[in-house]
């Protein structure tokens, strides 16, 4: 198991390192001179080169690269152009409302999902079955967008029932962050619920078929064993992959749904710098973003584990 | 069958229709039978006939709402047709339990063994956790596996095959079932594990005083274990006695004709080379002797033939053994003549074979075919090697590529390796289809509008369209049906009479090989433990391992069922070994004109 | 001729969701076409006195802030959507089962293009769209390049997956077997019959491309404004939405048709391809 996790944790780190090359080279090849900016409009050509030259821009590609690895491990992202402010220090000021976004609508979506597809693969082909699906379908194809402001103008704007726009801190009470975050949550989580109760469905109906669910049937067990503890579990690794993967569309979502709701969160940190081309800032929220996609990923490796005793080798 | 016994099972004109591509279609027309207290009754046919719905259906285990299901199952006299889904449930397990034909896939691999025991075990009583764990345990020993309380917190995949069927049968015993239902138990077991479970099913139906409902394909098992039989085909009945007396007298054509294809072993005696098998189905005709095999240069020479397969482990998977597949294996193979490589499974039959025809690559030795030096050409030579032999695979339905019709996959190779025109491929196609008993118009078709038995004939065609010297035939009819079985058989001898194509003949079907084969070499763990002529070595088997295969064949005859058997089970030789490990020289003693056997390996027997 | 009659009525009533959806799909394919005939004011023309207005004969979908026809501009907007969605899935697809080729058939390949879309793929795919949008120009070509990116590694697995397994397959092995060299192999063995996911995962990466470009333009890193696209449409209409609700909802309701009809067709597709099903005529 420990061995296990062990390999595990070396195989991200060719992948981070991939990551980071890519991410340095959307900065590398970006328009625009950062020591041109730095020096100043009245700056004279050789003063553009001094400035250059101290900041270490004129060094070859790998070097600059390793230079810049080095102060991300340090914490370092860089300077904002725009708000002449750490990149990292912009990035922490904007965790809270993403994070507490991105978490609510991940646990409720599951908490939702998951018994709806055991559900509905138990009663394969029945109205449940079939009505659960088709709205899944709709679910997986509206974008955020449309829920969002959908939802916003019915619960906040007719019923009254919501609030509309903007973020409470969790510092505020639990109850108005969370009612701050329900629209939101629900707006980012409609694609996100679709997609674990296909996938539910789909691994459940395929477990339901195998030898085992067979004799488990053939051993007199009740329908409740057979479903939650047989089934669920042999086909919890799809569900629990699709979870993982689906934290990529989540932080998509996230852009979008905070530039709806107006939070103030790195989704829309995110779409404030695509305007002011702010390239430090966008770049640090990528790799950001991309380290916790890995991590969340990594996490549901060591999950499978757990579920799976073949893994543990 | 005396009247004043209360039959436990009682089954009357049992329909059952499943739904189809269009459709519900009756699989069971109407069958009748009785199963009495402590008696064996084989349900016995071939893939179609419905005997595996019949288990299913006794047991509740179609898929609710599609099946449809008529007529009178009555276990001790109560009516199970038509009862609720929690009365079936009760008497699952209970009134009847179920063991399965795949014991690799029929136990839940994320649960431990022991869970999954007491979990039957509390399915219908009310157990705690310390009771229900000793009585798990005391199943574990009734199966006779080895430190049950250890392999009680292990999991499915720490058992090999024999052994997940054992904890599969303790699993059935745990309800104290009246009856045990046995669909196919041993058929994806190997022929010495396939011995010890039978046995076991036998002891145990009687200490605990059972009834076992036994489904099978194979006349053999039959023989071997059922006080009754039961012939099925296409959903009827169409005879059923004692079964001394259905192997003597059969009285339905079917099962007369089933009885013809079944091979015998050691029917053959001292009979030289092979014969074909009797024919079927109304035809006429006996064994005829077929031709001499022809002396001379051997068109395959394999010499010390070394296959290892890296097991690699640690974070940074350094190579921490080494699987030995094939450990120094040497043979000749004469042109027209059949080698059978027999063996278990594991035991390198099918890497020698792959291996030759350069499907993997070996790892040292020399293989010399057709003149060729097979192991070490490149490019456009290789291809012209692979000409001269030629594969045909186990499983029909996966060696045609479903995509491509049946004229265009048997031209192909002669078309790309330029043997002829296209127009010369499909005349040859044509002939060859005539050849091994299709239309030439089937080219036209998708292999999926076949048969498994059509399949394997367009396979046989498809490797002749090369003219090989060779055919590795690897377990070429062992996932045909009796009788589909013994036509491919007869088949591949006449075209070796024809073409004087010299066949590697892998297989695990001993009764088999003992008709179509000349000589025989046995492996085991990756080595050739004895060879010779079929005759010798099947005559007066000299290697222990030899020995306990040939004892563990089930033979097709219910009067030699008392036959002293020696089986005594024995832990299989792990072909893995440290990285550094040099294999000892294998060392062959000629204990008859051509008959040859290892002596090292000898010991390993020797001591158990 | 009547048995293609027939075939599509059996499809139809067998697969009534990938009907349907090529359906809505066909459609909004043909009014993109015939964008200037379906729509015949110039979604650009400004008309100052016409400022958001909601729907009414005039103006079927209403007009925007700068007075221009909410109705011709969705319209125009389909354009742009559908050509991305189309575009990236072929690209996708032809540079993702490159690289999966390669890496199925080459060791060394494989080491080197499987980390690297490894790499690709830890990038949340519409922020690695979003950074390269921010390096580049808005150009509609560009859009296509940045979103083709993020769907090629998934392209490029599935393939690769397909061939490791069906180069093992047994039919294969007899192909190899009869001396055929392996571009045959890939192309008339393995490619079709890797093909059914990977069509089914093109049509799914079309529905995803068009979200991506809606998300894209929505924050102002797509096309620019004066290339009317679904998602501009719906940032411009963004911050009056609460007093003229028809400025976003009108986009918002053709991306959610539009996408819905592809998963639709992706879904039948994939019921109809799938080889568990079974049913093949």
């Amino acid at each position: 198991m420990i061995q296990y996790v062990l390999r595990r944790l070396l195989t991200t780190i060719p992948v981070m390192l991939t990551v980071a090359l890519i991410v340095f080279s959307i900065l590398y090849f970006s328009p625009g001179d950062p020591a041109a900016l730095i020096a100043g409009e009245t700056a004279s050509a050789e003063d553009v080169a001094r400035v250059r030259h101290a900041l270490g821009l004129d060094e070859p590609f790998l070097i600059r690269f390793g230079g810049w690895l080095w102060a991300v491990m340090r914490g370092d992202l860089g300077t904002s152009l725009f708000a002449n402010m750490p990149v990292s220090t912009m990035i922490a000021q904007r965790l809270e409302p993403t994070l507490s976004l991105m978490a609510v609508t991940m646990v409720f979506s599951v908490l939702i999902a998951v018994p709806i597809g055991v559900w509905a693969a138990w009663r394969k082909n029945g109205v449940f079955d079939r009505t659960v699906m088709l709205i899944a379908v709709l679910g997986f194809s509206i974008p955020v967008f449309a829920c969002g402001y959908a939802g916003a103008w019915l619960f906040s704007l007719k019923l009254g029932w919501l609030p509309v726009q903007g973020y409470k801190p969790l510092s505020d009470g639990l109850w108005p962050w969370f009612r701050q975050l329900i629209l939101p949550a629900a707006a980012l989580g409609s694609s996100y619920v679709a997609l674990i109760a296909r996938i539910t469905r789909a691994s459940m109906l395929e477990t339901l078929d195998q030898d085992y669910i067979r004799t488990a049937r053939a051993k007199g067990l009740r329908d409740g064993k057979i479903l939650f503890v047989h089934a669920l579990k042999n086909a919890s690794v799809p569900i629990i992959t699709l979870i993982g993967i689906g934290v990529a569309m989540l932080i998509g979502g996230a852009v979008v749904t905070e530039s709806v709701f107006v939070i103030p969160g790195i989704g829309r940190l995110t779409a404030e710098s695509i305007l002011r081309r702010d390239f430090p800032v966008i770049q640090g929220i990528v790799l950001f973003f991309s380290f916790v996609y890995v991590l969340v990923n990594l996490l549901i490796d060591l999950v499978y584990a757990l579920v799976d005793p073949r893994i543990r080798y | 069958m005396t009247q004043d016994i209360q039959p436990l099972l009682s089954v009357r004109d049992l329909r059952v229709s499943l739904p189809g591509a269009d459709g519900a279609r009756e699989i069971l027309h109407g069958i009748d039978f009785d199963l009495n207290p402590h008696e064996i009754l084989a349900l016995v046919g071939e893939s179609g006939s419905g005997k595996s719905v019949t288990a299913l259906t006794l047991m509740g285990l179609l898929p609710a709402g599609a099946a449809q299901v008529s007529g009178s199952v009555r276990l001790n006299g109560r009516e199970l047709i038509g009862v609720s889904p929690e009365e079936m449930r009760q008497i699952r397990g209970q009134g009847m339990a179920m063991i399965f034909q795949e014991p690799m896939t029929s136990l839940n691999p994320l649960l431990k063994i022991g869970y999954q025991l007491q979990e039957a075990l509390c399915a219908h009583a009310d157990l705690d956790r310390v009771t229900a764990r000793e009585q798990a345990l005391e199943l574990l020993r009734k199966v006779r596996i080895p430190d049950p309380e250890r392999r009680l917190d292990n999991y499915p995949h720490h058992f090999s095959g024999g052994m997940r069927q054992r904890v599969m049968i303790a699993m059935a015993l745990a309800g104290r079932p009246r009856i045990l239902i046995a669909d196919e138990p041993t058929t994806a077991l190997d022929v010495t594990i396939q011995a010890e479970i039978l046995e076991l099913i036998r002891d145990l139906q009687r200490e605990e005083g059972m009834a076992v409902l036994f489904i099978t394909h194979d006349m053999g098992v039959v023989a071997e274990t059922a006080d009754r039989t039961m012939v099925m085909y296409h959903g009827r009945a169409v005879e059923s006695g004692p079964t001394a007396t259905i192997f003597a007298a059969p009285q339905a054509e079917y099962t007369r004709a089933l009885l013809a294809a079944v091979p015998r072993l050691g029917e053959m005696g001292a009979h030289d080379g092979p014969q074909r098998f009797r024919h079927i189905l109304g035809d006429t005709g006996v064994a005829v002797p077929r031709q001499k095999v022809a002396q001379g240069q051997p068109i395959l020479s394999v010499r010390n033939l070394v296959k290892r397969f890296d097991i690699k482990s640690g974070i940074f998977g350094r190579v921490s053994g080494r699987v030995h597949a094939i450990d120094d294996v040497s043979f000749d193979l004469m042109p027209g003549e059949t080698l059978a490589l027999v063996g278990e499974s594991g035991c390198g039959k099918s890497t020698t074979g792959r291996a030759i025809a350069r499907l993997i690559e070996a790892d040292g030795g020399a293989v010399t075919l057709d003149g060729f030096d097979a192991l070490t050409l490149r490019g456009a030579d290789l291809r012209r090697m692979r000409r001269s032999v030629q594969m045909i695979f186990q499983d029909p339905y996966a060696s045609l590529n479903p995509r491509i019709r049946v004229g265009a996959a048997l031209c192909e190779a002669f078309v790309v390796n330029r043997l002829g025109t296209v127009a010369q491929a499909r005349d040859k196609a044509a002939h060859l289809l005539t050849r091994v008993g299709l239309s030439p118009d089937v080219a036209a078709r998708f292999p999926h509008e076949f048969s498994g038995g059509q399949r394997q004939r367009i396979a046989v065609a498809r490797a002749l369209m090369l003219d090989p010297r060779v055919i590795v035939a690897d377990e070429a009819v062992s996932a045909l049906d009796v009788s589909v079985k013994a036509q491919v058989s007869n088949l591949l001898m006449d075209l070796q009479d024809e073409t004087g194509v010299g066949y590697l003949f892998i297989s695990h079907d001993m009764a088999v090989v003992e008709r179509i084969a000349h000589r025989v070499a046995v492996m085991y763990s990756g080595r050739i433990v004895e060879i010779g002529p079929r005759a010798s070595v099947f005559g007066q088997p000299s290697h222990p391992y030899t020995q306990r295969l040939l004892a563990a064949v089930p033979v097709p005859d219910p009067a030699r069922r008392d036959r002293p058997r020696h089986i005594v089970p024995i832990q299989t030789r792990s072909p893995i070994r440290a990285p550094d490990y040099s294999a000892q020289p294998l060392r062959y003693r000629q204990i008859a004109p051509g008959h040859l056997v290892e002596e090292t390996s000898i010991a390993e027997f020797a001591c158990v | 001729m009547t048995t293609y009659v027939a075939t599509l009525r059996r499809l139809i009533r067998v697969y009534p969701g990938l009907a349907f959806g090529s359906l809505i799909f066909g459609l909004l394919c043909l009014i993109a076409l015939c964008a200037p005939l379906v729509a015949p004011m110039d979604p650009g023309f400004v008309d100052v006195r016409q400022r958001a207005q909601g729907p009414s004969w005039g103006h079927l979908f209403g007009t925007d802030m700068l007075g221009r026809d909410l109705f011709a501009r969705v319209v125009y907007g389909a354009r742009l959507s559908l050509s991305v969605g189309i575009a990236v899935a072929c690209v996708a697809t032809v540079v993702g089962a490159v690289i999966g080729l390669l890496a199925g058939y080459n060791r060394a390949a494989d080491a080197v293009l499987m980390r690297i879309m490894d790499g690709v793929m830890a990038i949340p795919s519409i922020l690695l769209a979003v950074a390269l949008m921010a390096l580049s120009t808005g150009s509609v070509g560009n859009v296509i390049v940045a979103i083709s990116i993020s769907g090629v590694p998934r392209i490029a697995r599935l393939v690769r997956a397909s061939v490791l397994s069906l180069r093992e397959a047994v039919f294969v092995e007899a192909v190899i077997g009869g001396g055929v060299g392996t571009g045959r192999i890939i192309f008339r063995h393995i490619l079709p019959n890797a093909a059914a996911p990977i069509i089914v995962d093109a049509t799914y990466l079309c529905a995803g491309a068009m979200l991506s470009e809606a998300v894209l333009c929505f924050i102002g890193a797509g096309t620019p404004p004066t290339v009317p696209s679904w998602g501009n449409i719906m940032a411009e209409g963004r911050t009056l939405w609460m007093v003229k609700p028809h400025m976003v909802a009108f986009p918002a309701l053709m991306l959610s048709i539009a996408i819905l009809s592809v998963n639709m067709i992706g879904d039948g597709l994939r019921d109809l391809l799938d080889p568990r099903a079974g049913r093949r005529n």
